[in-house]
């Protein structure tokens, strides 16, 4: 199989190829699904940003409703804290009323002992000093807040601010500030997202845009791929077409592969082996016809001269004076050796004028077995002696075929003949022809093996024209007749070495096809 | 290298401007070599800025505002992280007290400033004042090199990610693979503005210290 050229020998310009366009249309439908894709993200984005907006403001103001709140606590503790120590006060000013307010400490420390979250409590007094009970080991500033209230205690008898004060140190609750500094995260995160949105919304947007556009390079290059594999198949196809068109008939498309477009090539180069096969058959008959053309002209310009020189002849022979005994031997080895041309002229006359009007060929239905049968009957054997044989195979199962009987004979004589021939003249002993029939789907085949010295490799193409023959006596015409009866059958006829050391010959003729009906 | 490594030094390359330092603005800082440590004063108001009335709103309503700050301690030249160290800060009102307060985290536990008035608190707040950074015979002496500078990357209010913010499900693997890819790359590509209210990534003129 000769393969297609690389050059190209479209002349199309480079937007105008097949390649082009599918590509462009590829990268086209691969922008738009991409370019769709990304307008329905971007909706897609834009969408839950602003239902997550909107929750986002909403918790916002949750949050920011609850700060006021927290201050009003804290604001109602600072008073709680207030009234205690206003309280305390008075309690241990009636306390002191009692008794002697400089020799007893018994009421701050009951009051410390009392009440839980006192961190220390103090009396300032002027006159007779500070006295102050604490519990700070049990609650560290490092660790608690502390909120410190400072209350003057009214004494009779003292006039105001000059009196004993009283200092008192709260422990501020912790969980107050824990809960509110849990809802203070939770509202600098809400804040954070409500921030962060834009940025995310636009790394969405890089992160689609960039696994969109990988995926469109790699859709891209895919596609190139695949369009390039079966466009290259196309622009084959097309150039081999082409060459073809110029006449060039042994070129063959090189495609591979089991799609439409490899079975398209299959079948565009089984075509050009049947094209050929054609052209050589025409070609073949055109020749076998200006052989018979020739072949006739020959036969009678040399049949004519023969009758009046053999006369001439017999007449030279009869008049023979008898003068010399010398000039009558001459003249009757003269006389002889002229017969004998004539008489090898005349057989090929007889030849070429056989081989001038072989009759046309006049195909009719007939059982191929009935062929053989027929030829077994004409032929009969090879001759003496009897260790020659001929071994004819018929079909087990009868086939039709469209052949003229007498003509598809004939080629099996020449082909027999051939064989033996051939095999004499080199001396075979003995000698063995067989002829075989096969049959398959569409075709049968005609064998014919032989014993003989067969045919060299460089003869095989040429053994079957005219006038081309190995023998010494041999006109070269019993092969090309033979050809020339199988191509008008329709079918073709080889030559290769056979299975018995000499020659193979194998017509294969069509198989008749019955009309429907 | 495992796939979360990978991913997490893509995160902090990505936060580090892709791994250059150098590449950062620059911001005077004072270096001090006391004993044996190498102290840092840098001041970075841009983290609070005046004119941010929500963040004011949400330090004056009595919420922590935490300020994190990385410091990271380069050789010029070299690439080498020489020594890295972070501090933690928070700022609120005090609604007991109607004060200011500036806590910064130490190892024995929080120290407390106070201030009257909030501009005192934010300039507190803002400025690191002789920050250990390393130890000094981590370093090399002269005035022809080694040079160092200092990376400081510091975020108000940096958002700490959740152990369930990433996206793995259980009843979905491979979806729940994907949706951990996905949010990374977000995350990545959002860089580091988008894990604070606010950032400042900046780096330190040179110093080097003086022979003995």
């Amino acid at each position: 199989m000769t393969p297609a050229p690389s050059q190209p020998s479209i002349s199309l310009p480079w937007w105008g190829r097949l390649e082009t366009r599918v590509m462009a249309a590829l990268a086209m439908l691969g922008i738009l699904s991409v370019g769709a894709s990304a307008y329905l993200v971007h909706l897609a984005v834009a969408f839950f940003d602003a239902r997550l907006t909107g929750v986002l403001l909403e918790s916002e103001d949750v949050v920011e409703t609850v700060g006021p709140f927290h201050q009003a606590l804290i604001d109602a503790e600072i008073a709680g804290f207030e009234a205690r120590a206003r309280a305390l006060a008075f309690e241990l000013a009636l306390a002191y009323a009692a008794g002697d307010p400089g020799s007893s400490s018994m009421p701050l420390s009951n009051i410390l002992a009392r009440e839980p979250d006192l961190v220390a409590i103090e009396r300032i007094d002027p006159d007779i000093g500070t006295i102050r009970f604490d519990r700070e080991e049990e609650f560290p500033s490092s660790s608690f807040e502390w909120f410190e209230v400072t209350q003057t205690v009214p004494e009779r008898g003292r006039p105001e601010g000059e009196g004993a004060r009283l200092r008192v140190t709260f422990r501020i609750d912790p969980t107050i500030d824990e809960r509110y500094q849990q809802l203070g995260a939770h509202k600098q995160r809400l804040g954070l997202e409500r921030t962060m949105q834009a940025d995310i919304e636009t790394a969405v947007r890089r992160v689609f845009g960039i696994a969109s556009g990988l995926v469109l390079v790699l859709s891209v290059l895919a596609g190139f791929a695949l369009v390039r594999t079966t466009t290259r198949k196309a622009n084959v196809l097309s150039r081999a077409m082409l060459r073809v068109g110029r006449g060039e008939l042994k070129i063959r498309a090189d495609v591979r592969g089991r799609d439409e477009l490899g079975q398209l090539a299959e079948a565009f180069n089984r075509m050009l082996d049947e094209l050929e096969l054609a052209q050589e058959k025409v070609a073949y008959l055109q020749r076998i016809g200006a052989w018979q053309d020739m072949a006739r002209r020959i036969a009678h310009e040399i049949k004519n001269p023969l009758t009046p020189i053999q006369l001439a002849v017999q007449q030279l022979r009869e008049k023979d004076p008898h003068l010399s005994p010398e000039f009558t031997q001459l003249l009757r080895t003269s006389v002889e050796i002229v017969e004998d041309e004539i008489e090898g002229l005349r057989r090929m006359v007889v030849s070429f004028g056989r081989f001038a009007k072989m009759p046309e060929v006049r195909l009719e239905p007939v059982m191929l077995n009935r062929i053989l049968d027929e030829f077994e009957r004409a032929y009969g054997q090879l001759g003496e002696p009897e260790e020659h044989t001929l071994t004819i195979r018929r079909l087990a199962v009868d086939v039709e075929i469209e052949a003229d009987r007498q003509l598809l004979k004939q080629a099996l004589v020449n082909l027999v003949e051939n064989a033996v021939l051939s095999a004499r003249e080199h001396g075979v002993n003995p000698i063995r022809v067989d002829v075989i029939a096969a049959m398959d789907v569409d075709a049968v085949d005609l064998t014919v093996d032989d014993n003989g010295p067969g045919i060299a490799p460089e003869r095989l193409e040429t053994v079957f024209e005219p006038y081309e023959t190995s023998r010494k006596d041999g006109t070269g015409l019993g092969l090309a007749i033979v050809k020339k009866v199988v191509l008008d059958h329709r079918g073709e006829v080889r030559a290769s070495r056979g299975p018995l050391g000499g020659a193979r010959f194998r017509i294969r003729l069509p198989r008749r096809v019955r009309n429907a009906g | 290298m495992k796939r979360r490594a990978f991913l997490g030094s893509i995160l902090v390359l990505g936060t580090l401007k892709v791994g250059r330092p150098e590449a950062l603005p620059v911001r005077k800082a004072v270096f001090e070599e006391v004993g044996n440590s190498v102290f840092i004063t840098v001041s970075l108001p841009s983290l609070f800025r005046r004119s941010d009335k929500e963040a004011l709103a949400s330090i004056d309503s009595g919420f922590d505002t935490t300020l994190v700050f990385q410091l990271r301690l380069w050789e010029i030249g070299t690439r080498a992280l020489v020594a890295e160290e972070s501090l933690i800060v928070k700022i609120r009102r005090d609604p007991w007290k109607r004060q200011y307060t500036v806590r910064t985290r130490t190892p024995s536990g929080w120290a407390k400033r106070e201030f009257a008035t909030r501009d005192q608190a934010l300039n507190e707040a803002t400025t690191l004042v002789r920050v250990r950074l390393v130890a000094a015979d981590r370093l090399g002496r002269g005035a022809n090199g080694p040079f160092y500078f200092a990376e400081v990357l510091a975020l108000r209010n940096p958002l700490v990610a959740e152990p369930s913010s990433s996206g793995g499900t259980n009843d979905g693997r491979a979806q729940g693979r994907d949706l951990e890819w996905f949010g990374t790359l977000v995350d990545v590509l959002a860089g580091e503005q988008a894990r604070a209210e606010e950032s400042v990534h900046l780096r330190t003129n040179a110093f080097y210290l003086l022979p003995r």
